[in-house]
């Protein structure tokens, strides 16, 4: 049972993820990679993460890709009026960051998983997240939140400043 | 996980589900007839005895309508978003306790289809998916109603959700824990009910609870002299009727969530803890329906307004409150 759950949910991962990238649809893409997210949280939940898997759809499911929709949605951007192509360039950047984010997952996965086993999950609850977060980890933490309120307060500034010129 | 456990798991759910069901059904015949009595009418009465069988010939009425589907409909996700309306409906109810632990033929059975030990953000995150219902209806029938209502949907949604989530937070500082079984389990006296710890939060959760699930009068995305009716203006048949019953179920689960933070869950003296549970979930039904029937609809930036500036601080300060008084043991009766 478990494993069917888990094959299901990791496979329905994998092929969303694909059509993130493969739909030429956007708005069909946003889908995709809304499928893909709540299936990641489904593996939290099986890991015996919930609190993770819930934070998993409610900010990236929940949140996030609602304004991924409303931005493709409204622009409605075509092939024609994207500007000059520089694909070559987007493609040659994320295939160097793809590299390395492989190489970093590989890295973590053998320095947890010693055995290729599963791993001993001690930290899916909120109490041991919450004891990392504010103990180990505090001033990573409170300077992640410093960055995320100043990228608020430059969008803000941003969308001031186009709203002054049209008034 | 053995054969017995799978099958009761089995039943619950079956059970749960066909409850649902017929409480959302049922909801709307208590709509109609209750709103007919505040404007002086009688309401349904012709199907069946006093008119208890009008859900049902609804029902017929609805699966027999024409399907249509508009001209440069996006038909995929035309298709596709009464389904996700549809589910997350459903799926929230699964953590709800609407009874403790009883033993059945020798086993003990939870009350509850899933004790998740984050229930109550587990409701959170299932109803937060329910937006793109919404955005997706409307932007998929190439209508401009629609696309409005869609759109308008979707940003009350987003700015009263927020509200909502800050104003559980009292709640959770109390009883520290975010198991909505332990949580009921600490109301077994009357006095501990937590609306009498957290009359702000519980305020609070009632107005951003109407919003999110966009009831009168927080409808404004169905304002018919504005948008006609929203992002569903071109659903007929069925897919309407996926529409209608995810709106109910939506109030039902709101309903429930209130019921178990606020007003002690099962508990209750005399009658079986389901009975009670199912009587404070109409109580919260019939306030919904109640407002509807008293209040005339916002204004749009008014809306907006209320929920930014009026309703998030007041859940703001709600929470340091409730922290600061519960450090200093105050709220400790």
């Amino acid at each position: 049972m478990d494993e069917l759950i888990f094959l299901c949910a990791a496979g329905l991962a994998l092929v969303a993820s694909v059509m993130v990238f493969a739909l030429r649809n956007t708005v069909y893409a946003v889908v995709a990679l809304i499928t893909a997210l709540s299936a990641v949280a489904v593996l939290f939940f099986q890991l015996g993460a919930a609190f993770v898997g819930a934070l998993q759809i409610i900010l990236y499911a929940g949140a996030i890709m609602v304004l991924f929709l409303f931005v493709v949605m409204l622009l409605n951007v075509h092939r024609d009026n994207l500007g000059p192509d520089r694909r070559w360039l987007q493609k040659a950047v994320g295939i160097l960051i793809g590299f390395i984010l492989l190489g970093q997952l590989v890295l973590l996965g053998r320095r947890l998983l010693p055995g290729g086993g599963t791993a001993d999950l001690e930290w899916g609850g909120a109490q041991d997240l919450a004891r990392a977060f504010f103990g180990r980890f505090v001033l990573a933490f409170e300077l992640t939140s410093l960055l995320l309120l100043a990228a608020m307060i430059g969008a803000v500034l941003v969308a001031r400043r186009s709203d002054g010129e049209e008034a | 996980m053995d054969l017995v456990d799978f099958a009761v798991m089995l039943a619950k759910s079956v059970v749960v589900l066909v409850l649902l069901l017929t409480l959302c059904a049922y909801a709307t015949l208590l709509e109609r007839k209750v709103v007919a009595r505040f404007q002086t009418r009688i309401g349904p009465n012709r199907a069946g005895p006093a008119g208890l069988l009008q859900p049902l010939a609804d029902l017929v009425k609805l699966v027999f309508k024409e399907d249509l589907n508009p001209a440069g409909a996006n038909k995929l996700m035309f298709v596709l978003a009464p389904v996700m309306a549809f589910i997350p409906a459903f799926m929230a109810i699964s953590v709800i306790p609407f009874g403790d632990t009883f033993t059945l033929f020798g086993r003990s059975i939870d009350g509850v289809i899933s004790d998740l030990n984050v229930g109550i953000l587990f409701i959170l995150a299932i109803s937060s998916l329910g937006v793109y219902a919404l955005v997706l209806a409307g932007w998929s029938s190439n209508s401009k109603y629609s696309l409005l209502g869609g759109l308008r949907s979707s940003a009350q949604m987003i700015s009263y959700e927020v509200a909502l989530g800050l104003s559980i937070v009292g709640v959770l500082i109390l009883s520290g824990t975010l198991s909505l079984t332990e949580i009921v389990r600490q109301q077994t006296a009357f006095t501990d009910w937590y609306i009498f710890k957290q009359p702000l939060g519980f305020l609070l959760f009632l107005i951003s609870g109407i919003a999110e699930t966009n009831r009168a009068p927080f409808d404004l995305p169905e304002a018919e002299n504005e948008l006609v009716a929203g992002y569903h203006t071109e659903y007929s048949s069925i897919k309407f009727a996926m529409f209608y019953v995810a709106e109910y179920a939506n109030m039902v689960t709101i309903s429930a969530v209130a019921t178990t933070l606020f007003m002690g869950g099962w508990n209750g003296p005399w009658l079986p803890p389901v009975v009670w549970f199912l009587l404070k979930v109409v109580f919260f039904l019939f306030i919904y329906i109640w407002l509807r029937a008293t209040l005339p609809r916002l204004r749009y930036d008014q809306l907006m307004k209320f929920g930014w500036l009026v309703l998030l601080p007041t859940a703001l300060a709600n929470v340091v409150l409730t922290a600061l008084a519960d450090s200093l043991g105050w709220l400790a009766w």
